[in-house]
């Protein structure tokens, strides 16, 4: 597979690159930087070009196995002769010895590993013990080929893990990936785009995982259900992460400014309480307020109820759970901004406000001309970064309303409020249609391009702004 | 005369709004607190609770304790190995991280070599890529290392720790930004004595940047300790489990009845994360206005 190459070749490569840093030249350089070096490539570039590869795939549930098991199943698939005896049969272990009990024998077998009739069990030997279903599925495993012979009536092998019968391959191989099926007498076909074989057109046995080409991405942009789902989490996308920035901005401008004119004692403990919720990892304080807007069992509700307003479906209703993310992101993320607005508030120098009081500028004015402007300025960079953040805030999302509510009338594993980056994961590991990864690899790259493009973004900005 | 008392006006205006929304952002910490002292099992509580008690507490330490209905519950969750295992797993990917991008970050900011504009280049676009975004990768990675070594593979906390050292390029960009600062005039004296390259950067050069590469490890630390994703992906059975994980799972299936539990095991999570935060709060200030860090 592509993954194990990719990863044998580039750690070979890396072996002798560390060959030749370490032992055949001199450079200090390269000495310090190597480890790093093993590093980026097996944890970052194998992984991040694999996924790109896995965007060009059906890899999926259903399509997970390669070409050659596939075809591997077809042919050891087995089917039951016409008018075959089914025989009952258990397996005992004696130590090392392994004997066969079979039910309804009619004659004699060749003994292959010892067989008995099963109406001799108490006469087996003491101290034998009887194999699980488990156990014995594991010794059809390993001996796959094992057949005892009855003179009259021919082979019989394992079928299922109770059941010896006379079996026969239920699919002729007639060529690399071509077969006859033994019950219809057709012939199978194999869509390759699709990665299935079809049996009268009908799909039969496991897909395979196969190259695609474009047709993740075309259904992003073409299929009109998916599109439908993509485009509304792709504008939610851009809405929450915008509405996050403005927010916390806002609130961590306006409180740098109240707090800055502030003196003494007050200040430090009124900075220490809003920095709290930064202290606090992002997923507990989510958890927290998950439990907290409970429709039936919050506090928030319940204190509501104390005011008598009629409990709120925060996580519930569509517009609700919209509301609540984003104020539960503000509560998370106003002091990031109100740290680093203090920081640029107080890096101006004082002189500009005392030549401004001088010409009779009020407070308001000093605000509005004076600090306003040159803290945007200096936010500029951050903002940007903080949009890309919020972004791909999964936990922000995800672990307050678990990207719901439903989207009525939509098959695709997403809701309401599911952004790109929880969108990939559950289409990666939640679908209830099952896991599919190549399209969930395509959404994570149109997230990967996005995020270049605000970081190209960024840098003009600063660059502009240092200029 | 009136300007004074406008002004105090303002004041005391100002501080009424800084109250409200300190009370805000106190209100569900507090709230929190009560619930994790209370002894009903249910979401309300109110700001104090009527009856003290540390059946919560004890049961997310996993002693044993005797409920309403007067039977002895040990809770069946291991909560405090998910603890453990996010301390452990977050404590090594932090010392990794800086052992790997330390050498790296020096080599860049102090030698000329071939390939070094190349290098910057390939780590900017590398450190854009936020990691979380190739899970896809990463979980059939893992699978196919586990294949082999078992140790490193899908559920384990070595693949974990794996994943996270491909985030080294940012704490690199962070810490070749701090070695540019340092002047080159303290190895040069150290290499006119005989001390080789190795030597200079381990015994001058390491021991001055101690405080820098505490705050950018405990940075770290903070932030595989809070991460969700990753772990929720690859790590499957429950006594692996980090403790995001584990508690997201073990409060998701029931709000309503684990809720004081829950409260208490959050204190106790978080509690690792705030103290290390405030302990260095100055530098991520500072960290803060350079860009980086969660926000």
């Amino acid at each position: 597979m592509w993954l194990s190459y990719a990863l044998i070749i580039s750690g070979l490569i890396l072996l002798l690159v560390g060959v030749w840093v370490y032992g055949l030249q001199k450079k200090d350089a390269y000495k310090f930087f190597y480890p790093a070096i093993v590093l980026f490539v097996l944890f970052s570039l194998v992984p991040i070009s694999y996924s790109v590869y896995v965007s060009f795939t059906n890899l999926k549930t259903g399509h997970l196995l390669e070409r050659k098991d596939v075809i591997t199943l077809f042919e050891n698939e087995k089917m039951i002769v016409k008018d075959s005896e089914l025989l009952n049969f258990e397996i005992y272990k004696n130590q090392n010895d392994f004997l066969l009990v079979v039910d309804n024998l009619s004659g004699d077998f060749k003994k292959d590993d010892k067989v008995v009739k099963l109406g001799s069990t108490m006469l087996l030997p003491k101290g034998i013990v009887k194999l699980s279903k488990g156990e014995v599925l594991d010794m059809e495993d390993l001996k796959p080929d094992f057949k005892i012979i009855h003179p009259a009536l021919g082979e019989y092998s394992f079928y299922r893990s109770d059941m010896l019968a006379r079996i026969q391959p239920r699919y002729i191989r007639l060529g690399d990936g071509l077969f006859k099926d033994s019950i219809t007498g057709q012939d199978l076909t194999e869509d390759k785009e699709d990665g299935q074989f079809k049996l009268a057109g009908e799909s039969v046995g496991p897909g395979y995982f196969t190259l695609s080409g474009l047709k993740n991405y075309k259904e992003l942009f073409f299929d009109p259900a998916t599109k439908f789902v993509f485009l509304k989490s792709l504008t939610w996308t851009f809405t929450w992460a915008a509405l996050s920035v403005l927010l916390t901005f806002s609130l961590g401008a306006f409180l740098a400014v109240v707090l800055n004119d502030l003196e003494g004692k007050s200040k430090f403990i009124y900075r220490m309480v809003f920095i709290i919720p930064y202290s606090i990892p992002f997923f507990i304080s989510v958890l927290i307020f998950k439990g907290m807007l409970n429709k039936d069992f919050g506090e928030i509700n319940t204190w509501l109820n104390a005011l008598t307003i009629s409990p709120v479906p925060w996580l519930e209703n569509k517009m609700w759970a919209k509301v609540s993310v984003l104020m539960v992101n503000l509560w998370l993320g106003f002091p990031y901004m109100l740290l680093v607005i203090t920081g640029i508030i107080q890096s101006i120098p004082k002189s500009i406000y005392e030549a401004s009081s001088l010409e009779g500028a009020t407070k308001f004015q000093n605000f509005r001309f004076l600090t306003f402007p040159l803290v945007l300025r200096a936010m500029v960079p951050l903002l940007i970064g903080s949009f890309a953040f919020n972004m791909n805030n999964f936990v922000g999302i995800y672990l307050l309303t678990g990207g719901g509510p439903v989207i009525p009338n939509v098959s695709a594993p997403i809701g309401e409020t599911d952004i790109l980056i929880s969108y990939t994961y559950r289409l990666a590991f939640e679908g209830a249609q099952g896991q599919n990864f190549g399209m969930a690899a395509a959404v994570s790259m149109l997230i990967f391009f996005i995020v270049v493009i605000l970081t190209v973004l960024n840098f003009r900005v600063s660059k502009l702004i240092n200029k | 005369m009136y300007n004074n008392k406008k002004k105090s006006l303002d004041k005391l205006l100002s501080h009424l709004l800084l109250i409200t929304i300190g009370l805000t952002v106190l209100l569900p910490v507090f709230s929190i607190i009560s619930v994790s002292l209370s002894k009903s099992g249910s979401l309300k509580a109110g700001l104090i609770p009527e009856h003290v008690s540390l059946d919560n507490w004890k049961y997310i330490l996993g002693i044993d304790y005797v409920n309403a209905l007067g039977e002895h519950v040990v809770s069946p969750y291991p909560i405090m190995t998910w603890l453990f295992n996010s301390l452990k797993v977050s404590l090594i990917s932090a010392f990794l991280m800086l052992l790997f991008s330390t050498t790296a970050a020096y080599s860049l900011s102090r030698f000329k070599f071939k390939g070094k504009d190349v290098s910057l280049m390939f780590l900017m676009v590398l450190q854009m890529f936020p990691n979380m975004m190739a899970m896809v990768a990463f979980y059939f990675m893992l699978d196919f290392i586990g294949q082999g070594v078992p140790a490193f593979g899908i559920d384990s906390h070595g693949g974990l720790i794996l994943i996270y050292l491909g985030g080294t390029p940012f704490n690199i960009w962070l810490l070749k930004g701090y070695f540019d600062t340092l002047p080159k005039s303290i190895e040069e004296s150290a290499r006119m004595d005989g001390c080789t390259h190795f030597q200079a950067f381990y015994k001058i050069v390491l021991p001055l940047c101690v405080p820098m590469l505490a705050v950018i490890g405990l940075l770290t630390f903070i932030s595989t300790f809070s991460d969700f994703i990753l772990p929720s992906i690859l790590l499957k059975s429950q006594d692996k489990m980090t403790f995001a994980v584990g508690i997201q799972i073990f409060v998701s299936e029931s709000f309503a009845s684990r809720w004081g539990q829950f409260a208490a095991a959050s204190i106790l999570g978080a509690l690792p994360v705030s103290l290390t935060f405030f302990s260095i709060h100055r530098y991520i200030v500072d960290g803060l206005s350079h860009g980086g860090v969660k926000g």
